[in-house]
């Protein structure tokens, strides 16, 4: 991963000097540094990174789909993740690739959906899974630079590509 | 036999009905549509249209002219709707909608219009958002699990794609309207002066001064301090300017109380910057007569 980036996040999160980063002002430097986030290994600091990434009231929420069609929802604000995430952490390494990523935005507020392969590392055996996922942001520009306000993922469906996610309709309202 | 058959029919429909208007969310849109036809509805159960974390935030702009972020749970933007519906009759209709779609996510990122009819003298406001809506497929049910916000800037209006030109209306205030015309001129008519220095009637500029941000916010603002616009037994009238730079300042208040004047003082102070009004294409100073309460 782009060491910069890990050096600037971390520089961010001990200095506390993110007001006068730069990287957080582009919606592609916040993605960055969020995918480094979640690959941060430390609790004590991904917390932090969260801390800096996300507003105050932010979200994350996760949608997983089986293979019967049913599907289970967790949903909670970033600090309840961080808590309820480590027992992943404990047993895998994660790494993220963003492989594509279209948007919305206007003036403050933008929504952002990426196509994402997650790879695991299990930490006793080596063995690594891939998973893939869509992902959406609800952004917010506020004090010169961007926050996640909100996150929600869901995994890829055996035999429905997940790219199908960023296929859009268009369509003009006309209500019942 | 035939009444039966038709006592059956209305039964089912009568079901259907009720199912369909409060519970029964078969798809994102039907989630969406149920969300905006209930907005007049104050006492339904909004909060059954979102998942248990649901939220809504929504964009505003602080005394400085910043950004922020007030956020809202389900409950408190349907006490949020129930207090502007007390003055104003609400209309919200969706223009655009751009779905994605895929396993039990969605998202719909739309163009809604919102227009506000005063009961007691039917002015308009009207203002265009942009809503970005998150819905989860949860227990075989499509729900809105966070929405944003945002009001529709003078300056930088929504993208023809998502607002096409002949919905392009920007605010209407006492049918006064500033309809987009098709033919107006692409440059700005220059050729007659304005005075810098007279502060302007409502009635005499081109474009009303126009509250940033969140129309509920000022609604609230105006409530917090006893304020209302129009002549109202028990109100005593004072003046606020809206100067070039969309700075407020209490301008008359002779007619106040020691109280009435820290009420209309601290009213003032607690403003956003407005978008101030507009006269040649020029901004100008407008003063707006309001009333506060005995």
């Amino acid at each position: 991963m782009n060491k910069h980036l890990v050096a600037i996040l971390l520089f961010c999160c001990l200095g506390n000097l993110h007001a006068q980063d730069t990287t957080l002002q582009s919606i592609g430097g916040l993605l960055d540094s969020y995918f480094l986030a979640a690959e941060t290994m430390d609790s004590t600091m991904r917390f932090e990174a969260f801390q800096l990434l996300f507003t105050e009231s932010g979200t994350v929420n996760s949608v997983v789909m089986n293979s019967d069609g049913s599907n289970r929802v967790k949903q909670g604000n970033w600090k309840s993740y961080i808590e309820k995430s480590g027992s992943y952490y404990n047993r895998f390494t994660p790494n993220f690739v963003e492989d594509s990523r279209e948007m919305e935005y206007y003036l403050e507020i933008a929504s952002v959906h990426c196509i994402v392969t997650q790879y695991s590392a299990q930490k006793t055996s080596g063995k690594k899974f891939k998973e893939r996922y869509w992902m959406q942001f609800d952004l917010i520009y506020l004090t010169n630079r961007w926050y996640i306000d909100n996150v929600l993922w869901v995994n890829e469906i055996q035999g429905i590509p997940i790219e199908n996610a960023l296929l859009t309709d268009t369509l003009l309202y006309s209500p019942d | 036999m035939n009444r039966r058959i038709v006592h059956s029919v209305v039964l089912v429909v009568a079901l259907i009905c009720i199912s369909s208007s409060s519970y029964c969310q078969q798809s994102p849109i039907t989630a969406f549509d149920l969300f905006f036809n209930t907005y007049e509805a104050y006492d339904q159960d909004i909060e059954s249209l979102f998942t248990k974390t649901g939220r809504i935030s929504t964009i505003y702009y602080d005394a400085t002219g910043q950004p922020a972020i007030q956020s809202f749970t389900p409950s408190e933007y349907k006490v949020q709707l129930a207090s502007i519906a007390e003055v104003y009759q609400i209309e919200r209709t969706p223009k655009v909608l751009i779905l994605r779609e895929y396993g039990a996510i969605a998202r719909i990122y739309s163009t809604v219009r919102v227009v506000l009819t005063d009961r007691s003298r039917s002015d308009v406001l009207v203002n265009n958002t942009i809503q970005s809506v998150q819905l989860i497929k949860t227990k075989g049910q499509w729900k809105i699990n966070h929405i944003s916000i945002q009001s529709e800037h003078p300056s930088y209006p929504i993208d023809s794609k998502l607002l096409p030109s002949e919905m392009a209306v920007g605010s209407k205030v006492n049918n006064q309207s500033r309809v987009i015309e098709k033919d107006s001129p692409a440059i700005p008519d220059f050729s007659t002066e304005y005075d810098p220095n007279k502060v302007y009637k409502v009635n005499e500029v081109d474009e009303l001064p126009f509250y940033p941000g969140d129309i509920q916010l000022f609604l609230n603002l105006k409530k917090t301090y006893g304020v209302v616009d129009q002549p109202t037994v028990g109100y005593t009238p004072f003046i606020v300017t809206i100067m070039e730079d969309g700075l407020a300042e209490l301008t008359y208040a002779h007619d106040l109380s020691g109280f009435q004047i820290a009420q209309a003082e601290s009213f003032v102070r607690s403003m956003m910057i407005w978008y101030p009004a507009v006269k040649y294409a020029a901004s100008v100073k407008c003063k707006i007569v309001f009333y506060i309460r005995e």
